[in-house]
C-alpha cells in the first residue's frame, strides 16, 4: 500500500490530476452556464418588465405568471429621452444615437462604458453616487385604465451597501408619483430591504415631486421637494414619505436618487417640457 | 441487515446525534444570513444538501487518485463546480428566490460543513456511504436552519413562507414585529438555546470542562462606588 501512495504524490501525478480535475470541472460548469443562459435571461427580462408594470400599478396585487406580465407589457411603449436637451428622440434619431443597437436591446448601464453615450457626473452633483450618467434614458409610456398617460422613468442610486436599481412612475402631470419599485439592490433584508415592502411602496402613491410654484412654468430648474424622512410630518403633506425604520441610510439613499434623477442632472428638463407639451413626439 | 442499519445510521446520525451546527459548530455564517424568512431557507437547505451529498460522492469516487498534497484544492474545485451548477440552475428555475439568496448560494463553497465532510469522511470511505453521510449532514443542517427560519420569520415579520400569520400593526393588526429577529444576532440566540436544549436531552454531547476561571485576586468593587475615569 505504501508504494502507490508515493507514486500518487509524485510531481507528474500531481500536475496530471490537477489538469484533469480542472478540465472536467470547467467543462461541467461551462455546459451548465451556456445551457441555462437563455432561461436566465428570460427570467431577468420578465423580472424587469414586472418591475416596470408594478411601478405603474398596472399589475394586480397577487403575483401573476410570466405570460401575463409579457402580455400586459405589450401595451407599454418604449421611448428614448435625451437627458441633455430634455426631449424625446424620434425613431430615426434613436436609431442614429444608438448606432445600430435596437431600442429594445439598449441598456443604459452598458452605455455607461461608452464615452460617446455617457458622461462623468461631477462629484458635487453626484448625490446618488451614480458616477456616470447616460445621455439617453429609456422611458416607458403606459396608458392606465382611465386613458391617462403614465411615465415610467429608470432611476438608480446608492443606498447603504449597494446601488438600488428601479423605476419611478409618474402621472401625466409629470409631478404626481404613481409608484416606485426596485428590481435590484443589496440592502439588508428586513431593514433596508424593506424598500420592497408593498406597504411602504404604497405611501409613495399620490406624493408630489415639485412644489406648485415650480409647476407654474416660470421657474425652470426647481428642486425636488420630496423628502424621505422620519415621520410623515403635517397630515397630508404631499412632499413627505415616511422613511424605513432601522434603515435611515437606505431611506436617505432613496431620497438622494429621487433628487438626482428628478433634478437637473436627470429628468427635470424633460418633465418640464413634457408638462408644457414641448417634449417632442 | 447490518449493512442497512449502518446506512440508516449514516443518514440519520448527523440529524440529532452529531449535528453539524449544534455539535460540530460548523456552517454558522449561512445559518445567520439566510434564515430571515423561510422560503430562501428551504432553498438554501436543499442546495446545501445536494452539494454536500454530491461533493462527498465525487470526492470519495476519486479519493484513491487525489495526491494528498493538493487534496484540499481538489476538493475545493469539485465543491465550487457543484455550487456554480446549483446557482445556475436556481437562476434559471427559481429566479425570485435566487435573487433573495444572492451571494449566499456562492458562499456554500466556503461552508465548513461541505469541506469538513469531504476531508473527514469522503476521503476515507467508499462513494455510497459518503453520499449518505453528505445528505445526512445536509439534513442535520436543514433541520436546524428550518427551526431558526420559522422562529425568525414568525416573530420578525409575523408570517410563514410569506403568508401572514400574525397581522402586524403596520397592516392594521395587533402584532408588533420584533426587528431583533431580522438581525443576524437573533440567530445566535436561537442556535444557542437549541444547543442548550439538545445537550440537556442528549447529555453525552456535553463537552468536558477544559478550564476553570481563576478566582479573583482583588475584591470586587461595585460599579456605583468605583472611581469614574
Amino acid at each position: 500500500m505504501a508504494e502507490p501512495a508515493v507514486h500518487r504524490d509524485s510531481i507528474a501525478r500531481t500536475i496530471a490530476t490537477a489538469v484533469v480535475i480542472c478540465a472536467v470541472c470547467s467543462i461541467i460548469v461551462s455546459v451548465a452556464a451556456v445551457a441555462l443562459r437563455p432561461l436566465q435571461e428570460e427570467n431577468r427580462r420578465i423580472d424587469v418588465q414586472r418591475n416596470i408594470l408594478s411601478a405603474a400599478q398596472l399589475l394586480p396585487k397577487d403575483r401573476v405568471d410570466a405570460a401575463t406580465v409579457t402580455q400586459r407589457f405589450e401595451s407599454v411603449q418604449l421611448r428614448l429621452v435625451d437627458l441633455r436637451s430634455g426631449h424625446f428622440l424620434s425613431a430615426e434619431e434613436a436609431a442614429l444615437a444608438l448606432n445600430g443597437t435596437s431600442l429594445q436591446d439598449y441598456n443604459p448601464l452598458v452605455a455607461l462604458r461608452d464615452l460617446a453615450l455617457s458622461t462623468t457626473v461631477p462629484a458635487v452633483q453626484d448625490i446618488a453616487r451614480v458616477r456616470r450618467r447616460e445621455h439617453y434614458a429609456p422611458v416607458y409610456l403606459a396608458v392606465d385604465d382611465t386613458g391617462a398617460n403614465t411615465l415610467i422613468l429608470p432611476v438608480r442610486g446608492y443606498g447603504l451597501w449597494s446601488t438600488l436599481y428601479g423605476y419611478l412612475a409618474l402621472a401625466a402631470d409629470a409631478n404626481s408619483i404613481i409608484g416606485l419599485s426596485f428590481y435590484a439592490h443589496g440592502e439588508t433584508p428586513g431593514l433596508g430591504g424593506e424598500v420592497d415592502n408593498p406597504a411602504w411602496k404604497a405611501q409613495w402613491q399620490g406624493k408630489k415631486l415639485y412644489r406648485p410654484e415650480c409647476l407654474s412654468g416660470t421657474e425652470r430648474n426647481c428642486e425636488v421637494a420630496l423628502l424621505v424622512s422620519k415621520g410623515i410630518g403635517p397630515a397630508g403633506n404631499p412632499h413627505r414619505v415616511d422613511g424605513l425604520s432601522g434603515a435611515s441610510l437606505t431611506s436617505l439613499g432613496v431620497q438622494n436618487l429621487v433628487h438626482y434623477w428628478l433634478g437637473n442632472q436627470g429628468f427635470s428638463e424633460f418633465l418640464a417640457n413634457y408638462r408644457n407639451g414641448m417634449a417632442g413626439s | 441487515m447490518a449493512m442497512q442499519s449502518s446506512w440508516r445510521q449514516r443518514l440519520l446520525e448527523p440529524i440529532f446525534d452529531n449535528n453539524p451546527i449544534a455539535l460540530q459548530i460548523l456552517g454558522i455564517c449561512s445559518a445567520l444570513a439566510v434564515t430571515t424568512s423561510l422560503a430562501p431557507t428551504v432553498v438554501m437547505c436543499v442546495a446545501l444538501t445536494v452539494v454536500t451529498g454530491l461533493s462527498n460522492f465525487f470526492v470519495s469516487l476519486i479519493r484513491a487518485w487525489i495526491p494528498s498534497n493538493i487534496r484540499i484544492i481538489v476538493q475545493m474545485t469539485i465543491i465550487s463546480s457543484l455550487v456554480i451548477v446549483v446557482d445556475e440552475v436556481l437562476k434559471a428555475s427559481f429566479y425570485d428566490i435566487s435573487k433573495q439568496l444572492s451571494v449566499f448560494v456562492g458562499l456554500i463553497i466556503t461552508n465548513c460543513i461541505v469541506m469538513g465532510r469531504a476531508e473527514a469522511y469522503a476521503m476515507k470511505n467508499p462513494p455510497l456511504p459518503s453520499l449518505l453521510d453528505g445528505i445526512g449532514n445536509g439534513l442535520g443542517y436543514s433541520i436546524l436552519l428550518l427551526v431558526v427560519g420559522t422562529v425568525r420569520e414568525l416573530f420578525g415579520s409575523g408570517s410563514l413562507f410569506g403568508y401572514t400569520v400574525l397581522v402586524p400593526v403596520t397592516e392594521g393588526g395587533w402584532f408588533y414585529p420584533t426587528n431583533l429577529f431580522l438581525l443576524a444576532p437573533s440567530a445566535f440566540f436561537i442556535i444557542g438555546l437549541m444547543i442548550w436544549g439538545l445537550r440537556t436531552w442528549k447529555t453525552e454531547q456535553i463537552e468536558p470542562t477544559t478550564h476553570t476561571l481563576a478566582p479573583n485576586t482583588r475584591p470586587l468593587v461595585l460599579a456605583a462606588t468605583a472611581p469614574s475615569r
